[in-house]
């Protein structure tokens, strides 16, 4: 399953002053969709977008930028992300025994 | 979100204990805030939400367990082997960048440790497996033993092998895996992870453990999680002050 759109749901005209970038996120089966915020808005608005198109729960995901967890609050301007970059998107392991 | 006034192991701590907690419940509100980020630990409030409110644990609760117990043998080397730690993100990496998550599994600091602790992942469940380097062998620690649980091992220590194998003794898949008996055991569905972190703390311990004089850990887990929950957060702090002060 692929999708687009832009998780902060702003226009999309060509991006003139680099305000924006495309980002892809990928799950473990290797399903790609694609966002577009800008640069300076806080991951955890891609990260909820994403968990409300999947319908999985934001708890049960951890996101992660070249092998690291994404804290939620950071802009991929500071976690310096090119455009076209690709975040993973991983069900974390957990357990309790409940068997 | 769990209240700082209001957890369950809340009045089984220490006064100390209970203030950090405090101070992090109530500075850190919101279920995605991050409260602590370095290496492989991610930590926001609803993951402290899920230790102290006695839910199960994810793997990053026992990678930050692996950070509190390097930081615990760095203040008091004599009070623990010393380990490498292989986080259950290895096993679940299939793709091209499994070896960079053991990349500390090195000849030089193989030849230091004791001891490799391996937290093993089911659907569901976590067990631990635990190499002791000096006696060669694994042990098995599982607290609901059954079978399944230890089906996947053989694989797990291959999968490791293969990606580690010039670090370690070359004869290590013929090593024998025995579950460890006598341990503690869980009863209900929630703690298997608060177990695993238990385990690994005693397979640590330089003298031998009388497991007789630990029956019943199960009736002490609200204490256990909220002793785990001060312990996160003190070792932390010593990073972040450690990081400041260069």
């Amino acid at each position: 399953m692929s999708g687009s759109g832009a998780a902060t749901g702003e226009d999309k005209k060509p991006d003139q002053g680099g305000a924006h970038i495309n980002l892809k996120v990928k799950d473990q089966n290797g399903n790609e969709v694609f966002f577009r915020i800008k640069r300076k808005t806080q991951l955890k608005k891609l990260m909820n977008a994403y968990c409300d198109r999947q319908s999985v729960d934001p708890k049960s995901i951890v996101f992660l930028f070249d092998g690291r967890g994404i804290p939620a609050e950071k802009t991929p301007d500071e976690l310096e992300m090119e455009d076209g970059d690709e975040i993973d998107a991983m069900l974390h392991q957990s357990g309790g025994s409940a068997i | 979100m769990i209240s700082a006034a209001c957890y369950p192991g809340r009045d089984l701590i220490t006064p100390r204990q209970r203030d950090i907690i405090e101070f992090v419940l109530t500075n850190f509100t919101g279920s995605d805030r991050t409260i602590f980020d370095s290496g492989n630990v991610l930590i926001n409030r609803a993951l402290i939400d899920d230790l102290l409110g006695e839910r199960w644990l994810s793997d990053v609760h026992i990678n930050t367990w692996a950070l509190v117990l390097s930081a615990h043998r760095r203040r008091s080397p004599a009070q623990f082997k010393s380990f490498l730690y292989i986080s259950p993100d290895h096993a679940r990496s299939k793709c091209s960048n499994s070896e960079t998550l053991i990349s500390h599994v090195t000849l030089e600091n193989v030849s230091k440790a004791n001891i490799l602790l391996m937290p093993v992942h089911t659907p569901g469940h976590w067990s631990l497996l635990v190499c002791d380097l000096m006696r060669r062998k694994w042990d098995f620690y599982d607290s609901m033993p059954r079978s399944v649980h230890r089906t996947s091992l053989p694989t797990l220590v291959s999968a490791f092998y293969k990606d580690a194998h010039k670090a370690l003794p070359s004869d290590l898949l013929t090593w024998k895996i025995e579950p460890v008996d006598k341990i503690p055991k869980q009863q209900g569905g929630t703690d298997c992870g608060v177990f695993v972190l238990k385990y690994m703390e005693a397979a640590l311990s330089p003298s031998e453990i009388v497991w007789e004089n630990h029956k019943n850990w199960q009736a002490s887990m609200s204490r256990f999680r909220a002793e785990i929950a001060a312990d996160f957060f003190r070792v932390f702090h010593e990073i972040i002050v450690a990081n400041l002060t260069g």
